[in-house]
């Protein structure tokens, strides 16, 4: 119980480092911590909720495997975001090859929490936005998801995507335009 | 005009998705009639993205617990 509090306070820069050692709990406290947004990063990008519930696996187990390549040079949380994002974008991928789009959308937000009909009304609202975000181009989805609906500034995105802000801007722009138009045909 | 073209008055729709989808302003679109009626349409549109990225998404039950059992003890494990 007493690692366990003291893990709770530990900053993820310093779980991640102790995880890179070899420490399994802090590794956990860092699922405890960042699987919800994990999800909901994955359910975004990949837009079914079973398979971001697979994504986030794989996700895990690959940063559990990738430790070693974490030296610190980037945020924790800016790596973990990279991590699940590959993932989901891998996923994706692999996806386009085999399923069609219109049979694995199944996005799941939860209720806002403001009265049932409110919360209806935002979930069709995220229901069709998710389907257009999933007619992108897996090149065009993460960035938009990154900045539109995680919020993060153009330099966190382009630190998560490793690529230069200009060609970030480049790639928003383009998805932008396509998510409009997508929306367009959904309503 | 097209998902992505161009307003009589030399704007393209993309540079005005791109000052919505910022809340950014210019200094050219208050005062061009083409550009308002255009931003306020593209802003009415852009309301559904700022929705969703508000809509909180609740994270499955036992997802943490499902992670946890997956990922091996050891990292070459």
């Amino acid at each position: 119980v007493t690692i366990g509090a003291a893990r709770r306070e530990d900053t993820d820069a310093g779980l991640l480092g102790a995880a890179a050692r070899g420490d399994r709990p802090a590794f956990d406290e860092l699922v405890r911590r960042h699987t919800p947004r994990m999800y909901r990063v994955a359910l975004r990008v990949v837009g079914d909720a079973v398979e971001a519930e697979d994504v986030v696996q794989d996700a895990w187990v690959a940063a559990w495997r990738g430790l070693d390549r974490f030296r610190g040079e980037a945020a924790a949380s800016t790596w973990l975001y990279r991590v699940v994002t590959n993932a989901a974008l891998a996923h994706v991928r692999r996806r386009r090859l085999t399923v069609p789009l219109d049979t694995v959308l199944d996005a799941a937000p939860a209720d806002a929490g403001d009265g049932p009909e409110r919360s209806a009304v935002r979930n069709e609202t995220s229901q069709i936005v998710l389907r257009a975000v999933a007619t992108l181009e897996p090149s065009q989805r993460a960035p938009l998801v990154l900045r539109e609906l995680e919020g993060m500034s153009y330099e966190e995105v382009a630190a998560v995507l490793d690529i230069p802000v200009p060609a970030l801007r480049s790639r928003l722009h383009r998805a932008r335009v396509s998510l409009l138009s997508a929306l367009r045909e959904l309503r | 005009v097209t998902a992505d073209g161009v307003l009589p008055c030399g704007r393209s729709t993309g540079e005005l998705i791109t000052l919505v989808a910022d809340s950014a302003r210019s200094a050219h679109a208050p005062s061009c009639p083409h550009c308002s009626v255009e931003l306020a349409r593209l802003d009415r549109e852009w309301e559904a993205v700022r929705r969703t990225a508000a809509s909180p998404v609740r994270t499955p039950p036992g997802l943490v617990s499902r992670v946890l059992a997956s990922v091996p003890e050891t990292p070459f494990g």
